[in-house]
């Protein structure tokens, strides 16, 4: 006795250290809120993305948004927005941050051109300089109702973004009068780390309480409920610690494990407790305690194993945190059932002397809802079995085919979210602020070829077309703007001054002549702004001969801009990429798939065309996410079908027990054509989850056939009893996820009640009806379980 | 420009004076200043862009300069690549006043330009065109204090007093020529380092010392520059037909 109580209290020890040390790694865990952390590091899209980067700079840019409701060009605005800008560019990580009030604006002059500060206290001439570049500006800094200003922040490579965006929150909190927000992609990923972290500290508690419920539903007494949690937090705190001590990265998915463990570990421990209470009369709890456990060890470890392989099959997933998320899953749940069998026996060894009152209404009630149930599948059974066999054919095929898919990090968001309405708000009033961007290298060509430019012209044209589509920034602009304020007007070819002379300052006198003052005084320029808005491509009219000249014009044009255009061309003088950006008013999968697939067809062959971009990895994941979907959805079911068969050793049986997941997957999909729920990286997890939880019932009600001396009402009774009491508590307990801060995990928590429902009540309809209607086809070749 | 490109680079008048005495910082950095200082320079520099995957580009120009009192000239001419060859640029600092002229041989015309960013790359290189100027601050244009000493080098941190494009520099001096070994540009913030800036060989023209070979490299993008001095030339007379909009007309 006094051997057991101290193996007993060693177990609950050690137990808590290990809790405590879990708990104790929730400050270390390494958190990572961007879909890039889905993404394989060797998908084309993020090394394209690396490539570009390494190229071009930083892709995620922030946009701050300064709207008024009136018009943001009084003097008093536009002072605001000077103020801002300027104290945005000097936070740390900010390269450049421009607006409409700070831009140098290139204008002609008496003799060339000038730079000026785009406002310069002057609203008139404001607006004259917006107006003789509106195309640039119009739509990028400002819009075409003049309500809405943008500032612009481009960010170092290796900028801090959340304390970045805190600077800017910081300094945006002082603007009175004016609606200010920060946008982008930074900003959005910033958002979900903190939802995250607000999911983490109330989702799991919220999900207890559930829980707390529900085992108290059951088990009706608070030690026992209190008991039953332990094993839970157990294994969730380790869960947690194992994730901070291998520094797998906190991710959307693997944040849900902890929440998983709490209401899958659940099933065990009632129905540890509930045979407990069924056996136990008082005094001594340590003998029944050893025949209920031993009773329960296979039924809890058939139902873990299921349920683990369930999440095993993770593993087959292209995306990382998804495998990730099965194999601690997999460890979790068995820690899970080994503390159901080990630890809470230990502690109701220790806790309990005397029996808990029975219920017998209880009973009563529960049998007329079994003898409705038999009396059901006797009589329509059939019809049950027929109408289902066509739900099945045709639902599911069909429910899957309507999926839709996307992985659009805003969508994590509900519509009503200040984020989501911003952004929204943004991309009506402007280009847009969704982007994806294409790296360009024309093979076997110049890129500041005037051919090549034209290329480049006639494709963003053609992408222009769309309206989804905001706005296209490339370089074509300031060539353009460079020709017309340098490029020569309409009869100023001809004159062109003598041949031109090579020469070296090292091979030359260097003290040759006086000084030609005369000439210098009566020299006069060329006024800015006589050529046209054009891409110089007709030799002739420059007094050129060959486009290798034109190219060397633009070229020449560009050593003035060079320390400005390092975003559209990777060197200044002699480029060989050019990248442009794609401004989106939505981001839509099916639109973005087929804008992706279109461009590339938009050069010659021999180009290299990349695309990358936030919207570009969106795009790659919902591929990915549909992928990683079919596989867990195939390999799931072959794992738990080897496994039914390695229990019932026929593979009928095995076969037949993947109804209720089948039933479970079609009201799934459904529900979620029904609803409009995207498959997207949380909700794709869901198929491989029913099928691990659902297949369960199926192997219960299975085994309990297989006992001969057992009726189906009493396996109704009993078994079927356990079955919904076990849908119910894993279907509250996923209820508790509609709080969560994120779109996809609420919907996971809804889809996944919906599930648990279809399954159980499958599995008690459809399985039943078989065995009164045709007793051969459930009938197992051995006595099992 | 408000300063030219050459007076960084000429490195002129070795006076190795070693004084026993210990020198302020900003008695160092005037030395400095002064090794650096030159009447008239002609520099012919090979820049090479060393991309983070360890690809180059080349360029290649030639300069002219000249100063008188605080007035500075100088010429710039682009030699490659073959798409900017000929294309030259005219800077005049005369009576404080800035003028910026640029020669555009596809057009065969001169233009008048508005003066750069200093903050701004030059040709797509590491070096801004302040940095072309000149990589250390004069005596009274920021803050210097030793920060460390030792037998063969000063530290010397300066901090700006018109923090425009650096917060701060830390520059190791060599005390045998007082040419600068490395230089640290600092963000605005003061703490973070943006661009390093090595010499990596130093040789003695005309009987000055000069920086032959530096490499400036931006942290953030590993992107770096090499800037070698194939030719040189110090302190020769050079006519004032140089720095007019004849020359950089006609080449002539």
């Amino acid at each position: 006795m006094e051997t057991k109580r101290f193996g007993d209290y060693t177990i609950i020890v050690l137990s808590l250290i290990l809790c405590i040390a879990g708990l104790m790694g929730i400050p270390y865990l390494h958190i990572d809120s961007s879909t890039d952390a889905f993404i394989p590091h060797d998908d084309p899209v993020a090394k394209t993305n690396e490539e570009i980067e390494a190229v071009f700079g930083a892709l995620d840019a922030i946009v701050v948004s300064v709207k008024s409701p009136t018009t943001m060009m009084t003097d008093e605005n536009l002072r605001i927005l000077a103020d801002l800008t300027k104290q945005i560019e000097a936070i740390d990580g900010v390269k450049q941050a421009s607006s409409i009030a700070n831009m140098k604006h290139l204008e002609p002059s008496a003799s060339g051109v000038e730079v000026v500060t785009m406002y310069d206290g002057d609203l008139d001439v404001l607006r004259e300089r917006i107006d003789s570049w509106s195309s640039f500006y119009r739509g990028t800094l400002i819009s075409d109702d003049e309500k809405t200003a943008a500032i612009l922040v481009q960010l170092t490579l290796n900028a801090d973004d959340p304390t970045l965006l805190a600077d800017i929150r910081a300094i945006l909190a002082g603007v009175d009068g004016l609606k200010t927000s920060v946008l982008g992609l930074p900003v959005v990923t910033e958002e979900i780390r903190l939802s995250l972290l607000s999911d983490l500290a109330f989702l799991i508690p919220i999900v207890a309480t559930l829980l707390i419920l529900i085992l108290f539903f059951f088990l009706r007494s608070v030690k026992a409920t209190i008991l039953s949690l332990v094993p839970l937090i157990f294994s969730s705190s380790l869960a947690l610690g194992i994730m901070a001590l291998f520094k797998i990265t906190f991710t959307m998915a693997t944040m849900l494990v902890p929440v998983l463990l709490l209401i899958v570990g659940s099933a065990y421990t009632i129905h540890i407790f509930s045979h407990f209470f069924e056996e136990y009369e008082g005094g001594d709890p340590g003998p029944i305690l050893s025949v209920v456990v031993k009773r329960n060890i296979y039924p809890i470890a058939a139902a873990a194993a299921t349920t683990a392989s369930g999440f095993l099959a993770q593993l087959s997933s292209p995306l990382g945190p998804f495998r990730t998320f099965g194999v601690l899953s997999f460890f979790g749940v068995v820690i899970c059932a080994t503390s159901s069998l080990v630890l809470l026996p230990a502690l109701i060894r220790l806790m309990y002397t005397k029996a808990p009152k029975r219920r017998e209404q209880e009973v009563r009630s529960s049998s007329i809802i079994v003898g409705k149930t038999v009396a059901l599948v006797t009589r329509w059974g059939k019809p049950i079995l027929v109408i289902s066999f066509l739900i099945l054919v045709i639902f599911l095929p069909l429910s899957y085919s309507k999926l839709g898919n996307g992985t659009n990090m805003l969508s994590f968001f509900r519509p009503s979210t200040a984020l989501v309405k911003d952004t929204r708000q943004f991309s009506a009033d402007m280009q847009g602020s969704f982007s994806l961007s294409v790296m360009v290298t024309p093979t076997g060509a110049k890129t500041l070829a005037p051919s090549t430019l034209k290329t480049l012209e006639a494709a963003i044209d053609t992408i222009s077309e769309d309206p989804y589509i905001g706005g296209v920034q490339s370089i074509i602009p300031f060539i353009k703007r460079m020709n017309q304020l340098l490029g020569p007007g309409d009869d100023m070819v001809s004159d062109a001054p003598q041949e031109e002379v090579s020469f070296d300052f090292f091979s030359m006198d260097m003290g040759f002549g006086d000084v030609d003052e005369a000439y210098d005084d009566q020299w006069v320029g060329d006024a800015g702004g006589q050529g046209l808005y054009e891409i110089p491509s007709d030799p002739a009219r420059y007094g050129l001969s060959t486009e290798d000249d034109l190219a060397a014009l633009i070229a020449q044009y560009l050593l003035l801009y060079s320390s400005s255009l390092d975003a559209f061309i990777n060197d200044p003088l002699e480029p060989d990429a050019t990248l442009f950006t794609v401004l989106l008013k939505e981001s839509d999968d099916k639109r973005l798939a087929a804008l992706t697939a279109m461009i590339p067809t938009l050069f010659p062959a021999e180009w290299e065309v990349k695309i990358g971009g936030g919207e570009a990895v969106s795009l790659a994941l919902t591929n990915l996410v549909t992928r990683s979907q079919i596989i867990s959805i195939f390999s799931s079911f072959i794992a738990v079908w080897l496994l039914v068969l390695l229990t019932f050793r026929s593979p009928k049986l095995a076969t037949i027990s993947l109804i209720p997941c089948l039933f479970a997957l079609t009201a799934v999909f459904s529900a979620m054509v029904l609803f409009s729920i995207k498959l997207d990286i949380v909700t794709s997890l869901l198929a491989a989850l029913c099928i691990g939880v659902g297949i369960d019932y199926a192997i219960h009600l299975l085994a309990a056939f297989g006992r001969e001396d057992r009726d189906l009402p009493y396996i109704l009774h009993t078994t079927g009893k356990a079955i919904l009491a076990n849908a119910a508590s894993v279907a509250l307990g996923f209820a508790g996820l509609i709080v969560s801060r994120f779109t996809p995990i609420m919907n996971l928590g809804l889809l996944f009640c919906i599930a648990m429902v279809a399954a159980s009540l499958s599995a008690l309809l459809i399985l039943p009806a078989l065995k009164i209607h045709y007793p051969s086809l459930v009938k197992p070749r051995r006595k099992a379980i | 420009m408000k300063r030219t490109l050459t007076i960084l680079l000429i490195m002129l008048v070795l006076t190795p004076m070693l004084f026993a005495a210990s020198m302020s910082a900003s008695q160092i950095i005037t030395k400095v200043t002064d090794t650096q200082k030159s009447d008239s320079a002609a520099m012919d520099l090979k820049l090479t862009l060393i991309e983070a995957n360890g690809t180059q580009r080349e360029r290649r120009i030639q300069t002219l300069t000249k100063s008188v009192g605080d007035d500075v000239m100088s010429i710039t001419v682009f030699l490659s690549p073959e798409s900017v060859r000929n294309t030259r640029f005219l800077t005049k600092d005369v009576g404080g006043q800035t003028e910026q002229y640029i020669y555009l041989p596809a057009l065969k015309r001169v233009k008048r330009i508005a003066a750069g960013e200093e903050g701004g790359s030059f040709m797509g290189s590491d070096f801004s065109y302040a940095d072309m100027a000149s990589t250390t601050y004069d005596a009274d244009e920021a803050v210097h204090t030793i920060v460390s000493e030792d037998s063969l080098s000063y530290t010397i941190q300066s901090i700006p007093n018109n923090r425009k494009t650096y917060g701060k520099l830390v520059v190791v001096v060599d005390k045998s020529n007082y040419l600068p070994l490395k230089v640290e540009f600092y963000d605005l913030d003061q703490k973070t380092v943006i661009k390093t800036l090595v010499t990596e060989q130093q040789d003695v023209v005309d009987g000055r010392p000069i920086t032959k070979i530096l490499t400036m490299t931006t942290l953030a993008t590993g992107h770096a520059t090499r800037l070698e001095i194939v030719q040189a030339r110090y302190d020769m007379p050079i006519s004032d037909n140089y720095f007019t909009l004849k020359f950089l007309e006609t080449g002539r």
